[in-house]
């Protein structure tokens, strides 16, 4: 009976617990997992770097050839899904669960909207006669966009599956750090992005 | 923490706000390559902390992983404007 009203209480404290006290969002052991994919790109926005300074015809050559224009709504699409997701956070802590369900739905839709116009520029690429074999730069290109995608969808999946958790509300500290981690990992995604956009199709 | 609505939205402009500029100096301004680099890429460093700190909550992040994002988006953009200027 002890034990019963003793996770009544953690529930209640769970799903009352108040927003301006959040401690590090999620777990731990899930910032450790983002610190070192995080790292994976830096050693790799640092391989591209070094490579292109020994050959920067060849990789400037390769850069006038994307559609800078894909490139820059899909970096919008990114940063508005990174709003919607943070939006979301905040409806599910505020007992606004619909609200919450309806923004983290539209985050997962803008993801599919980001893979869907990668997927369009893949094709019109390669459609163009660029490969994974073409040059030094399409190599960096379809590598590192193609990582990123994969983060992309997996995100989504998370998302989906976060939202199909969290229909009936934030129940309990799992479920809390269930959302928390979604939304950083979504948050990564977008933080990635922010340099591969400019690295890839700015910088000249 | 949690943002205030008003500082969502507020992220999410000046987010929009930075890469449409990002993508104007690389299109369509005179300046040399080395200055278009280094620009877009402090911009791109710019947006980061923006999503750190509005998005990802990272004022109640624990000291060392401030630490490693502080310095994640420094070495990032260090790099990538340093090897464009070797």
């Amino acid at each position: 009976m002890g034990k019963v009203t003793q996770l009544a209480n953690t529930e209640t404290s769970a799903n009352h617990r108040d927003p301006q006290d959040m401690s590090l969002p999620g777990d731990v052991g899930f910032w450790t997992f983002i610190t070192a994919d995080a790292s994976l790109f830096a050693l790799l926005f640092f391989q591209f770097s070094h490579d292109r300074s020994s050959q920067p015809a060849v990789f400037d050559e390769g850069q006038r050839d994307l559609i800078v224009l894909l490139g820059t709504v899909n970096t919008l699409v990114l940063v508005t899904s990174s709003w919607l997701m943070a939006s979301a956070v905040r409806n599910m802590y505020r007992h606004s669960v619909r609200m919450g369900l309806r923004l983290i739905a539209g985050t997962a839709a803008l993801g599919v909207v980001f893979a869907a116009l990668k997927i369009s520029e893949y094709v019109l690429t390669l459609r163009s006669g660029h490969t994974v074999s073409t040059s030094p730069f399409f190599m960096y290109y379809f590598v590192i966009t193609g990582i990123h995608l994969a983060h992309l969808i997996l995100g989504v999946v998370v998302l989906i599956i976060v939202g199909w958790r969290l229909r009936a509300g934030i129940r309990g500290p799992l479920d809390r750090t269930f959302l928390e981690c979604g939304a950083a990992y979504w948050h990564l995604v977008d933080l990635l992005w922010m340099f591969i956009f400019p690295m890839l199709y700015l910088a000249r | 923490m949690l943002q205030t609505p008003q500082a969502l939205r507020r992220a999410w402009i000046g987010l929009v706000a930075i890469t449409v500029l990002s993508l104007v100096v690389a299109e369509f301004s005179a300046i040399s390559a080395g200055v278009e680099t280094a620009v877009v890429i402090a911009a791109a460093a710019i947006k980061g902390r923006i999503i750190l700190v509005r998005y990802m909550g990272e004022r109640s992040f624990p000291t060392w992983l401030r630490l490693y994002f502080g310095g994640w988006l420094v070495v990032c953009a260090t790099v990538i404007i340093g090897f464009h200027f070797s």
